[in-house]
């Protein structure tokens, strides 16, 4: 056994999600609250609706930076981008998160 | 009666509101049936609206500045609980559950909304012929398209129906239908008037604007509709500009290019128009020369890869789930491919294809990537032109209005129909269209001016001198 060890390194990766919290949601104001009558707390911006555009919120921007001095990150100008592919639960069939200029790199 | 006439005779009591409603939906009864520039009419609700503000005015109250005058609002702007389609099969029905800003600001100015008007399936088109439910005719001859996407805002002003329309412009669909209709178009500097509710077909390059018969009556309008919004990030962060205050001080001492890129592939007697604006100008006091931006050349080809990536992406979320159409299937995959081939136009899946393929892993870098580096240079190209001139100087459009057909055959042949307008998009800067005579098949030529970002002001100056001058 230990001979088909040697020659393998081990890498363990944490993918972590975290929800913040925040008043509002990350793109729009509605209450960010669980347990809600289905349905309540939506709005043209998280339900996808055509015409509709997301605003950014200042307070997760801020726990992220928060987040990122806290595992040494450097932190940076980061960008936005489009994950695009189709899913029922997602109703622009794109996800909006960060890709190559995320706001915190080099952490640990 | 131009807006502002109106406008100003519905505050002074000498007409109201509803009659200014009444004529509008009498003009549009008597003859839509053969134009079709409306997908929806809002006969009961522009009634109810208009007596409201005629309330007003019988209280003392100023309703605003567009008081009681008719607008047509291109349908894929959202109105709430009225039909918003986009001219497509995919959103027939469609009722928005909220108003976009533009439709807000419309309303807190005393306009009254008439309807909904037809135009390019999702905005992309330059002629209306890609309408799902048929095209609109040119008010002008009626053998002939109106242009597009916009073409039914610009019919319904050409027609008479109502003094002012809004559009939006992508890649010219304001300014091709403006010029091929004989009225005034205009693409503000992007980011000065909200997209909040404009159903987004490329978000980088989209912009709502007006139409109107005159360069006083676009500039009242574009005064109300412009301005930061904070629903919309993209939104500059400044108060509308003072347009109509400074309209006819002229344009002695400006010096306007005129942009040799954009005055190659163009008919003869359309050229011909836009060098007798030219000298309109010199006559008037500017000094007229000869501007170069070089990478416009690439404008089309650039245009055609951001665009429809951009469009690939923000028409993802017709799938048939939440709303619109829906064509069950036999899994959700299933569902998703046949109310998309259902739903969707030739030229709309042309466009999603073309897009998807250009951001695709592998072709990102040399499709999107390689057209947003040749936006820079167009950019930067420009930039190097207003070092030189205050305003830039070109046809609006290659041709005068074409007949139904002339250029369905091939889609290239159709995309050249904005060769002189795209660049515009491109770079973000304003672009006015001014009617300026006819071809020499007597229909109209519009000749545009192009200025630095937010040189609203300047642009509309020369717009008004050139209006003031045309033949």
């Amino acid at each position: 056994m230990t001979d088909i060890l040697e020659g393998w390194e081990i890498v363990v990766g944490l993918e972590v999600h975290c929800e913040l919290r925040t008043e509002t949601k990350l793109f729009c104001g509605c209450r960010n609250a669980f347990g809600d009558e289905p349905n309540t707390n939506v709005c043209p911006v998280c339900l996808g609706l055509p015409g509709s555009l997301p605003v950014l919120n200042r307070q997760a921007v801020e726990y992220a930076m928060r987040i990122g001095e806290a595992l040494h990150c450097e932190i940076r100008p980061s960008i936005f981008h489009r994950k695009n592919y189709f899913y029922p639960d997602m109703p622009k069939d794109y996800q909006v998160s960060q890709y190559d200029e995320p706001i915190n790199v080099d952490g640990w | 009666m131009t807006a502002v006439e109106l406008a100003s005779a519905v505050k002074a009591g000498t007409t109201t509101a509803r009659k200014a409603t009444e004529d509008a939906l009498a003009a549009i009864g008597a003859r839509d049936g053969e134009i079709h520039a409306f997908n929806h009419v809002m006969g009961d609700e522009a009634r109810t609206a208009a007596d409201a503000i005629d309330r007003r005015i019988a209280m003392g109250e100023d309703p605003g500045p567009l008081a009681g005058v008719p607008i047509a609002l291109k349908d894929n702007m959202c109105t709430r609980g009225v039909p918003t389609t986009c001219s497509s099969k995919i959103l027939e029905g469609w009722r928005p559950p909220y108003d976009a800003t533009v439709v807000e600001r419309l309303h807190a100015a005393g306009a009254i909304v008439i309807g909904k008007t037809n135009l390019d399936e999702f905005a992309m088109g330059s002629s209306t012929e890609n309408s799902a439910f048929g095209p609109t005719r040119n008010p002008l001859d009626t053998s002939r398209v109106p242009g597009g996407s916009s073409g039914g805002s610009a019919a319904a002003v050409a027609a008479g129906y109502v003094p002012l329309a809004i559009g939006s412009d992508t890649g010219g669909s304001i300014r091709q239908p403006a010029a091929l209709c004989g009225v005034v178009g205009v693409k503000p500097t992007y980011g000065l008037v909200s997209r909040y509710g404009l159903i987004a077909f490329a978000s980088s390059l989209d912009q709502i604007g007006p139409f109107a018969h005159t360069v006083a009556d676009a500039a009242l309008l574009l005064e109300v509709i412009a301005g930061h919004d904070p629903m919309d990030s993209t939104s500059l962060e400044r108060p509308a500009p003072e347009i109509s205050s400074r309209l006819t001080t002229g344009v002695e001492g400006l010096r306007v290019g005129i942009v040799q890129e954009l005055t190659q592939g163009i008919d003869d007697d359309v050229l011909a128009r836009m060098h007798e604006a030219a000298d309109a100008l010199t006559a008037a006091g500017a000094k007229v020369g000869d501007a170069s931006v070089p990478a416009a050349i690439y404008g089309l080809t650039a245009y055609y890869l951001i665009a429809p990536a951009e469009a690939s992406s923000n028409l993802a979320r017709y799938d048939g789930v939440r709303y619109g159409l829906r064509t069950d299937g036999v899994d959700i995959t299933q569902m998703y491919g046949t109310t998309r081939a259902n739903g969707f136009g030739a030229e709309v899946k042309r466009r999603i294809m073309l897009g998807t393929y250009a951001l695709s892993a592998g072709y990102y870098d040399a499709y999107y990537g390689q057209a947003q580096r040749v936006r820079t240079l167009i950019i930067r190209d420009f930039e190097a032109a207003y070092a030189d001139y205050d305003l830039l100087l070109s046809p609006t459009a290659p041709t005068t209005a074409f007949e139904f057909g002339a250029k369905t055959a091939n889609p290239l042949a159709m995309y050249m129909s904005d060769v002189c307008t795209i660049p515009s998009n491109l770079a973000g800067h304003p672009a006015v269209t001014v009617p300026f005579g006819t071809g020499d098949d007597g229909l109209p030529v519009g000749v545009q001016i192009m200025g630095p970002n937010l040189s609203e002001p300047t642009v509309f100056r020369a717009a008004a001198t050139l209006e003031a001058a045309a033949p």
